[in-house]
């Protein structure tokens, strides 16, 4: 059965050896939310193929080169596409800039319009609370008719709070796989909490932490190009 | 084989994993280079009768034209708008006694030589003693031109230039006999690289056939938009152009560097297909002799 965030909760102060919830204090409370979503923030960011990947749809219009994205995006994943056609991706604001004269054979400065062919992520810091961080996506050429871009993106991760903690949700994890990833990450973290005190209790949560870690990878997370994929064996 | 499908080919070498969707479009354009060189090489070492090809040019009539407006010592012309085509003919202006020529970069066309005449506005004719061709990489001419009329002699080359109207004459007007190149400066950004002169100048119509050899026409952005066909013959698409395309990817910073010995395994492959296209026959129609026959012979 899924885990609910409750569960989670629970789960964590008995780790700090708090076993009933409701006498908790409230640094305890702040510690459980810190590390689950520490854990939470650590799926989210392992890589684009962690299950974290959504279609966003943006309607672009005749003129106007670049759209605002959501603020609760976080990556911008390739390619967009407009409709069914893939676009390319630039490496720079320079080659956006020069993108008519670098691939077009234009002479002058800018992007041409048209059919957009490629595009260009601009990221910007916006504001000075919270989520400071605004995506911007800019085409080039400059679309000269309305369309619509699908555009996979990696969303934030959920963010929690106390008044969560009591929360019969269920955790949203890929798969539901909350007890082997989701869980020894956040039972690590919880160790980093003043009110941790079972020493003994250090080296194998952080050996769960390890291997979680290690099957986040197996399960999408974190890609690396370097890695040759573990095989599959199959025995009699 | 489509741009599309050699693009992806060659990309399985991109250290991205081997996926051309996922390159940046400089990338691609990398990509694209690499088999434009390939491309270039392959055509570099086949026979000449791959690139070949036979245009048909016209000559046309003489063509009086009024309204030219021309100044005293200057080499630019106004009053009449001549066209592309007429780059590289002759034209005898009114009130000047010598033969000049009309030359230019696109269509801004200008005469080779200042107007001796006096300013004013003044008749002229044009003879239709040159052609070029467009829109393909020139590089060589194959033989003789030939009238459109089989029964007729090719027309003879002369390694001369437009200093043979004095040893023929000026003005002589008739069936062309001769013909010979006049290079255009394209070191120099000219445009056309050259042109075929014709002499006499042509006193009427007339149609010649040109062997002429072209390279192979560059990719670029628009053929991976529309995945045109690539100008290269299907049988030396696995066993030349992806090996030589692969060796000019290894430039590129895309490239996936597997180290010394995957890299070697990518430059024998390449030898190999550099092998394999001087070995193709020399000519077709005629029998191959290989007996003792060292390669480029």
């Amino acid at each position: 059965m899924p885990l609910q965030v409750v569960q989670v909760r629970n789960d964590l102060l008995g780790k700090l050896g708090i076993e009933d919830p409701t006498t908790a204090p409230a640094i305890a409370l702040d510690d459980c939310v810190i590390a689950l979503n520490a854990a939470m923030q650590i799926l989210q960011t392992a890589g684009e193929d962690y299950f974290t990947r959504q279609t966003l749809s943006q309607n672009i219009s005749a003129g106007t080169a670049s759209y605002m994205i959501a603020q609760s995006v976080q990556a911008i994943l390739g390619p967009i596409r407009l409709a069914s056609t893939p676009l390319m991706a630039l490496e720079s604001q320079g080659q956006y800039d020069q993108y008519a004269r670098i691939f077009g054979g234009a002479t002058a400065f800018g992007q041409g319009s048209g059919t957009p062919k490629a595009y260009h992520v601009q990221n910007l810091r916006n504001g000075t609370i919270g989520d400071i961080n605004r995506i911007f996506i800019w085409l080039a050429p400059i679309p000269d008719a309305f369309g619509i871009l699908s555009i996979d993106v990696v969303n934030d991760a959920p963010g929690y709070v106390v008044a969560d903690l009591s929360s019969t949700a269920v955790v949203p994890i890929a798969q539901s796989y909350t007890e082997s990833i989701l869980l020894p990450i956040a039972r690590f973290f919880i160790t980093r909490s003043t009110l941790f005190s079972r020493q003994e209790l250090l080296k194998p949560l952080t050996a769960d932490y390890q291997e979680a870690m290690r099957r986040l990878g197996l399960s999408g997370g974190f890609p690396n190009v370097d890695q040759q994929l573990p095989r599959r064996e199959v025995k009699a | 084989m489509t741009t599309i499908e050699i693009i992806s080919r060659v990309a399985r070498r991109a250290r991205n994993g081997g996926d051309f969707t996922k390159l940046s479009l400089l990338e691609r354009m990398d990509v694209l280079s690499a088999i434009n060189g390939a491309i270039q090489e392959v055509y570099d070492r086949l026979p000449i009768y791959l690139k070949e090809q036979t245009d048909g040019f016209g000559l046309p009539a003489p063509l009086a034209i009024t309204g030219l407006v021309v100044t005293n010592g200057s080499k630019v012309v106004t009053g009449y708008s001549f066209t592309a085509a007429q780059i590289g003919r002759s034209i005898l202006i009114e009130g000047d006694g010598t033969v000049n020529q009309l030359i230019g970069n696109g269509t801004a066309l200008s005469l080779m030589n200042e107007y001796q005449g006096q300013s004013g506005t003044v008749g002229a004719t044009i003879y239709g003693d040159a052609v070029y061709t467009t829109g393909a990489p020139f590089d060589r001419i194959v033989g003789d031109p030939q009238f459109s009329d089989q029964r007729q002699w090719p027309i003879m080359r002369r390694n001369g230039t437009p200093a043979d109207y004095q040893f023929f004459g000026l003005f002589q007007v008739g069936r062309p006999q001769f013909w010979w190149v006049q290079n255009m400066g394209n070191s120099q950004g000219n445009v056309p690289t050259l042109v075929m002169k014709f002499f006499p100048m042509p006193d009427t119509a007339y149609n010649v056939k040109v062997r002429m050899a072209y390279w192979a026409r560059r990719l670029v952005l628009a053929d991976y938009d529309a995945a045109t066909t690539i100008t290269v013959l299907d049988q030396f698409l696995e066993s030349a152009l992806i090996p030589l395309a692969l060796r000019q990817f290894m430039l590129s910073p895309a490239w996936e560097k597997l180290g010394p010995a995957a890299d070697k395994l990518v430059l024998d492959a390449a030898d190999r297909a550099i092998a394999f296209l001087r070995n193709q026959p020399g000519q077709i129609g005629a029998p191959n002799n290989q007996v003792g026959t060292p390669f480029g012979y």
